[in-house]
């Protein structure tokens, strides 16, 4: 996938616009931070890219596809972390990510869990139940469970919650290393600090429409930015 | 490895072991069983001759209330931990999801039915033995099309605030036509003068609603899937 296009998408619910004509593209190989103030249409528009949610108007393409087509054919390309861990409590690390392997389907899925695994450092973890895991574990192995598949869209909702200074050294080396591989990443976040030296374009809402695009580095342009903006 | 029943596999297989870890629902149906015949007993007490007439309707009964604990079980996991979204962004789900589940309610339902069953025939003195082939194939299909229609039913309202008052008021209504076969096909066995050839025919009847219940749960439950992800 070489990019994603947003061309006046809006999405409402009854009267409340949670996204009003929105307009962006989503290039391969980059990292976009999506920020905004809570109720500022995030999450709606991760959900319309993850084709969890179907915009009430304006087109979304994933190159040629559009979210209707991709919604049908396209959903294995997607790699999706949310609010919520989407893993089970009751089965081991391991067990979750072999089970998510089987329903896509991988080849050899014990080596790739295990690959998966080690790569979230949590080997020496995996056969513990996940009800015995901390929040930062939790949340490594849902970034491993989103990515299990090698999604071309990774789709990224507080990818950091919960993680301690080595967890986010860690994975936001491997998103890098993922946006080195041509994969479109799109997190966001309410942790401004996090995405200095990681993010390739921010993207700031407010109430619905884009307030503001630009592509800051440091961390004092970002926040900087937001609070012109958000 | 076909996807399809690579995928079905894996939620059999998760289902189950988690199962086996909390115990949850075969436990909670085992014992709800246990006290639904100790009832049935003190409400029934009655002479062995009248056997053929309380029995099958006894059964259907027990069957059925059991039954609706577990299946409507079926995506409470899903919807606690929030997986269904995770799940139906993987493709191929609509079929396999299902069939899973179905599977899974297919296997908590043949455990407690085979603790129930006995424990009614002892507590009804109602000898199950006589005709077994009939018997079973009765029990079988009506827990065949009682599953499909629970698993669909149980996906339909799995976000439903008021799910656990809903799934007996959606799910007996359709029940009706199978559990009238099943009480026929039953009581035909019991009746001195019943012919086995009308067993037969009841089972038939209630063979071709399974059929009806697993296409339209299999055709259903993709649109289902979509509205509830």
């Amino acid at each position: 996938m070489k990019q994603i296009r947003l061309e006046q998408v809006s999405r409402h619910f009854g009267k409340h616009f949670a996204l009003h004509r929105v307009d962006l593209t989503f290039k391969a190989g980059s990292i976009t931070a999506v920020v905004g103030a809570n109720g500022a249409g995030k999450t709606t528009l991760l959900n319309i890219l993850a084709t969890l949610d179907k915009p009430s108007s304006g087109k979304v393409r994933y190159d040629t596809f559009s979210w209707d087509s991709f919604a049908r054919r396209g959903r294995g390309l997607v790699g999706w972390v949310s609010h919520a861990p989407l893993v089970y409590p009751d089965l081991t690390g391991r067990e979750n990510l072999t089970f998510y392997a089987d329903m896509h389907g991988i080849e050899s899925d014990t080596k790739a869990c295990d690959a998966w695994l080690e790569r979230v450092a949590l080997l020496p973890a995996a056969d513990k139940l996940v009800q015995t895991y901390s929040r930062g574990m939790i949340q490594r192995l849902t970034i491993a469970r989103s990515l299990l598949n090698d999604p071309r869209l990774v789709i990224l909702d507080e990818p950091l919650t919960g993680l301690d200074r080595s967890g986010r050294g860690d994975i936001t080396a491997l998103f890098k290393e993922l946006r080195d591989r041509g994969k479109i990443l799109i997190l966001s976040t309410h942790d401004l600090h996090s995405l200095a030296g990681l993010c390739d374009d921010l993207v700031v809402l407010r109430k619905g429409k884009v307030a503001h695009k630009g592509n800051p580095t440091s961390a004092r342009d970002i926040i900087a930015t937001y609070e012109a903006h958000a | 490895m076909n996807k399809l029943l690579r995928q079905t596999l894996a939620i059999v297989r998760k289902d189950l072991r988690r199962e086996l870890r909390t115990r949850e629902i075969t436990l909670t149906t085992i014992s709800f069983s246990v006290v639904l015949m100790v009832f049935l007993k003190l409400a029934f007490y009655t002479r062995d001759r009248d056997v053929a007439m309380i029995f099958p309707g006894i059964l259907w009964i027990s069957i059925t209330f059991a039954g609706t604990l577990a299946v409507s079980r079926t995506f409470a996991d899903e919807r606690e931990t929030g997986c269904l979204r995770a799940l139906a962004l993987i493709p191929g789900t609509g079929f396999s999801l299902y069939l899973g589940k179905l599977f899974t309610n297919l296997c908590f339902m043949l455990i407690f039915e085979a603790v129930l069953i006995p424990l009614l025939s002892l507590a009804f003195k109602a000898p199950i033995l006589t005709y077994p082939a009939p018997f079973f194939a009765a029990v079988g299909a009506g827990t065949l099309g009682f599953t499909a229609l629970g698993t669909l039913l149980s996906a339909m309202l799995v976000h439903h605030r008021l799910r656990e008052v809903l799934m007996p008021l959606l799910l007996y209504p359709l029940l009706v036509p199978l559990l009238i076969g099943g009480v026929k096909a039953v009581a035909t066995l019991y009746d001195p003068g019943g012919e086995i050839d009308s067993a037969w025919s009841w089972i038939r009847l209630m063979l071709a609603l399974d059929v009806l219940f697993l296409v339209g749960g299999q055709v259903l439950f993709r649109w289902v899937l979509r509205a509830i992800e």
